[in-house]
């Protein structure tokens, strides 16, 4: 067998020499035979060949060969061709690049597919991936259908390194995390189940092999040195690989420490004892045999039973008690990450761009099977040589079809190179302003075979049917010349009401976008500089908190250039938000009311953010610990509590708590934690009335351009205290702008493929119609000899042009309206059959579509009679 | 007469036990053989020699002929032998089964 592999194999490669050998031996049949007759010696040479086995090998570079000839003779038709594909498979490989990270690759651990993430639903509230510390335990210990049941937290820690401080991303994993997973070192030794021994003990990390490499050079020496985080000495005992970033994909955390270590991160009391206190992710893997749905019956009972013995002896309202029976825990499968994370949140818009870039790819393979249709066309007469020699239309069918691929594996091969850049800038795009996010994007198996996938459908795609078309036998050439030019319009037809959709879906999307960046946010944000900063990550006591925060509040103030600052423990536009219950004098609370949002702020925060006031006064320096407790309302809560009384002087409080803090002011309605947010009711107290202040974010107006002022500032604040570490230095605007990006992609994206689209529809629309015009050239030169207008010729082209601009309008748009609800939930202030939108784009698109059919309807108009005559 | 159908290979390989030949010393063989009743057509004849040597059955090098001009001749090889065993054996099950039913009354 292999012999004979080999054998042919040898044949093919020095074919020149066994071919000789082959005229040689005929040469010698043919003396000996002297006077008898030899058969045809060339056909006998092509049937000895054939035995070979590589005559469809032979064929093939010939058909290349011939293929690529005809590329080279018309390098107008081939540029057009391979770019349009290239840009098509291109933005098609990019996008499922992405797709391919995000959603179809297995996470690189141990058995993926066994992986399940804890989830509970109750009426109220449909998935809550959060759990307490004892119940994972319970969980761990006790669960019979879970076997390998770790957790995990984030956190975000300060990490000081010889006397410079910085914020590094981390995770807080149980100890037989790794052992679970599967995941063997890279360097020295990962978690053992005794590293998660009691709180505050295990003082161990784990360095992620990126950071290793970018902070500590990759020196291997760093193994089983001490480093601080949150000043607290812990020793380095090994690098995880590379491979692995997170069970919260795209997440790559920096370092990850025992989840024992909790009170050490989050600068607090210890959480690991307190059953009500739900913080952490819970992971394991279904022991094998057991049934998912008996898993989670059993998961069900056992958080009912914990929530049972949570709520104690007290009795439950009405409510609560519907709440507590609908409560029910779900097992999410999470080999390829877990559902809940950031990234995954990406894939309705990664469908989206991948329908809008399909169909793009769509219209070029159309555009050039019309170009295609076209061009056989002029190769007709040699077509039907070739036929009428003998070739089989099989073979000719195959040469063609040979030239297509060919186009299109140029395309691919562009394509792939395209991809390579467009998914990291995607990437870019969609995960702007998340900090820690990476994602490796490098095409693997599955993208390159997505590409030749898609290279060779499309090839077969545009080029099948032209090649059927021309070597059909036997039919009339008159009739075969008006099938092609129907089908082309049909085509043509299709072009048009595709390319409709997607103007109609970028419409959508810029309207959208244009709303968001329009929008009044009820604070100025221009020239505003922000930057967070945590004291109590470097061992500050809660009593040295304030004086820090008022130092570096001093300081920046005088500072040239800046107005104004303030402090604030929530970001704008950042997506956090703090829930608080409220108690309001003489208000009894609903019960299943979320209740409003809440801020910690410092004074002058509404003056520093131009927030307007419409009642009352902002917070200022006299609001201090000393003084009575102070609030301030947004509308909306005002509105809310007190209808149409003024709410100042009105007590209110934290939900369960003695209403003491007096409203002093209501402040304009805003957005606060996401554009698109429903305004809530919003309430502010001064930082300085609270016990326990953390990481508080800064808000500096300036009189220049903020990002000049940035260095210095953060100078000013470094000789504080330099080991308090600043971060998340942006502009206000920047901020603002990172949480639109998405919606930014969309709409330059979706703008951009539907106008290449428009234009690719106009080009396959002129091209037929240009065709349609010179076949005609008789028959208009006979109508205008007697005696039709040049207006007339003119509106006679015209009137296909508008019927098949019209069809496609037909089709385009009951299609967006279909498909309207798939993007609903992406659009801002506008309705996916948003009418000025629908009526804009199709007129747009009739447009383009006129003119394209003007030009050769003009063209038909000069058409001279007497020469038309002579035509042919 | 041509040869039967699926016999060619066998009919090749036998004659080459003997002594190795070129292409037309086989057809000649095969010929005088039987009597002038075997005719093997060159047009089948060179495509089965270039299937047989990509099978292994054959080897082929040159050598001087009887009138002095170079030549291709085919040798038998081991694999070649097996074949031609299990061609025959084949063969000759054959023929016995294809008398039995056209004698059979």
């Amino acid at each position: 067998m292999i012999g004979e592999l080999y054998r042919r194999l040898l044949l093919l490669l020095r074919r020149r020499h066994y071919q000789r050998e082959l005229d040689e031996e005929m040469q010698f049949h043919l003396e000996m035979a002297g006077a008898q007759k030899f058969g045809n010696v060339t056909w006998l040479r092509e049937e000895s060949r054939e035995m070979w086995g590589w005559g469809w090998f032979e064929r093939l570079t010939q058909d290349v060969r011939y293929g690529l000839r005809m590329m080279a003779k018309t390098p107008g038709f081939t540029a057009v061709a391979v770019l349009s594909l290239a840009l098509g498979i291109g933005a098609n490989t990019a996008i499922f690049s992405l797709i391919d990270a995000v959603l179809l690759r297995d996470l690189p651990i141990r058995e993926p597919g066994q992986l399940v993430s804890l989830s509970r639903s109750n009426l109220q509230n449909p998935a809550m991936n959060s759990f307490g510390y004892p119940f994972y335990r319970e969980v761990r210990d006790h669960a019979q259908s879970l076997q390998g049941v770790i957790c995990f937290a984030s956190a975000s820690p300060s990490l000081s390194v010889g006397g410079s401080s910085e914020r590094v991303t981390g995770e807080m994993v149980s100890g037989n995390y790794f052992q679970a997973l599967g995941i063997q070192p890279y360097a020295g030794r990962l978690f053992r189940a005794d590293d998660e021994h009691a709180a505050g003990a295990d003082r161990v990390v784990v360095l992620s092999y990126g950071f290793w490499k970018r902070r500590f050079a990759a020196n291997p020496s760093i193994i089983g040195s001490i480093i601080h985080l949150n000043t607290i000495p812990m020793t380095v005992v090994g690098v995880s690989p590379p491979n692995f970033g997170s069970l919260n994909l795209g997440a790559v955390p920096d370092v990850r420490v025992p989840i024992t270590m909790q009170p050490q991160m989050y600068v607090s009391d210890s959480m690991l004892e307190e059953r009500g206190d739900w913080w952490l992710d819970i992971v394991g893997r279904l022991k094998p045999g057991v049934s998912k749905s008996h898993a989670e019956s059993e998961l069900t009972a056992m958080v009912r039973n914990y929530l049972q013995v949570n709520q104690g002896d007290k009795p439950r309202s009405e409510f609560a008690q519907k709440v507590f029976d609908s409560v029910r825990m779900n097992l999410l499968p999470s080999g390829k990450g877990v559902p809940q994370g950031k990234a995954k949140k990406a894939a309705l818009q990664l469908y989206v761009l991948m329908s809008v870039v399909g169909m793009v790819l769509l219209i070029a393979c159309v555009n050039i099977a019309n170009l295609l249709l076209a061009r056989t066309a002029a190769r007709q007469k040699e077509i039907a040589v070739r036929l009428a020699l003998g070739a089989s239309r099989g073979r000719l069918i195959r040469q063609l079809v040979t030239e297509s691929l060919l186009l299109s594996a140029f395309g691919g091969l562009a394509g792939i190179l395209l991809a390579q850049g467009g998914a990291r800038i995607l990437l870019a795009f969609l995960t702007a302003g998340q900090t820690g996010i990476t994602f490796d994007v490098s095409p693997d198996g599955r993208v390159l075979a997505f590409t030749l996938g898609i290279s060779l459908l499309t090839g077969l795609l545009f080029g099948l049917t032209p090649a059927l078309q021309s070597t059909r036998p036997e039919v009339a050439p008159e009739l075969k010349g008006r099938s092609r030019v129907e089908l082309r319009k049909i085509l043509v037809s299709a072009q048009v009401g595709l390319s409709l959709l997607l103007l109609i879906g970028a419409g959508l999307f810029l309207r959208s976008l244009l709303n968001l960046e329009g929008m009044d946010t009820g604070f100025d944000r221009s020239s505003v500089l922000v930057m967070t900063m945590d004291p109590t990550a470097s061992g500050y006591k809660p009593a040295q908190v304030k004086p820090f925060y008022r130092t570096v509040a001093e300081r920046v103030a005088g500072i040239p250039g800046v107005e104004a600052t303030a402090f604030s423990s929530q970001g704008l536009v950042t997506g956090s938000q703090w829930g608080s219950g409220i108690s309001v004098e003489g208000y009894q609370p609903k019960e299943n009311d979320p209740g409003p949002n809440r801020n910690v702020v410092g004074p002058a925060y509404f003056t520093t953010l131009r927030i307007p006031m419409l009642q009352g006064r902002d917070f200022g320096p006299q609001d201090n610990e000393k003084s009575p407790h102070v609030a301030i309302v947004n509308e909306k809560f005002a509105q809310f509590y007190f209808g149409n009384t003024s709410p100042l002087g009105k007590k209110i409080a934290q939900g369960g708590q003695k209403p003491d803090f007096t409203i002093v002011g209501v402040a304009k309605d805003g957005k606060y934690s996401s554009l698109r947010e429903k305004t809530p009711r919003f309430w502010y107290i001064p930082y300085e009335q609270r016990t326990n202040v953390q990481n508080l974010n800064l808000f500096i107006r300036t009189k220049q351009d903020p990002v000049q002022l940035a260095e210095s500032i953060r100078r000013v604040i470094q000789g504080i205290d330099r080991n308090v570490p600043i971060y998340n230095v942006k502009t206000l605007e920047q901020q603002i702008d990172e949480s639109i990006s998405t919606d930014r992609l969309l709409a330059t994206l979706s703008t951009f493929f539907s106008l290449l689209a428009a234009l690719m529809a106009a080009i396959g629309l002129y091209g037929v119609m240009r065709y349609s015009v010179t076949r005609r050239t008789r028959e208009i030169g006979i109508r205008m000899a007697l005696g039709a207008q040049r207006s007339t010729v003119v509106q006679m082209v015209m009137r296909e042009v508008v019927i098949f601009s019209a069809l496609g309008i037909a089709i385009g748009l009951p299609t967006a309206l279909a498909l309207g609800k798939y993007v609903g939930s992406m659009l801002y202030g506008v309705k996916p059959a948003d009418q000025l939108t629908l009526f804009a784009a199709s007129l747009l698109m009739g447009v383009v579509a006129l003119i394209a059919g003007y030009l050769p309807a003009l063209r038909a108009a000069k058409v001279d009679p007497v020469i038309a005559l002579r035509w042919e | 007469m041509e040869i039967p159908p699926g016999t060619l290979y066998m009919l090749i390989l036998k004659t080459l036990l003997r002594e190795p030949l070129h292409g037309y010393g086989i057809a000649q063989k095969i010929r005088e053989i039987s009597e002038e009743t075997l005719d093997v057509g060159e047009g089948s004849l060179y495509p089965a020699l270039q299937r047989m040597l990509i099978k292994g059955w054959v080897t082929a090098e040159w050598a001087q002929s009887e009138t002095g001009r170079r030549a291709r001749f085919y040798r038998l090889t081991a694999a070649g032998r097996k074949q031609l065993t299990a061609e025959i054996s084949d063969f000759n099950r054959a023929t016995r089964a294809i008398y039995r039913v056209i004698e059979a009354t």
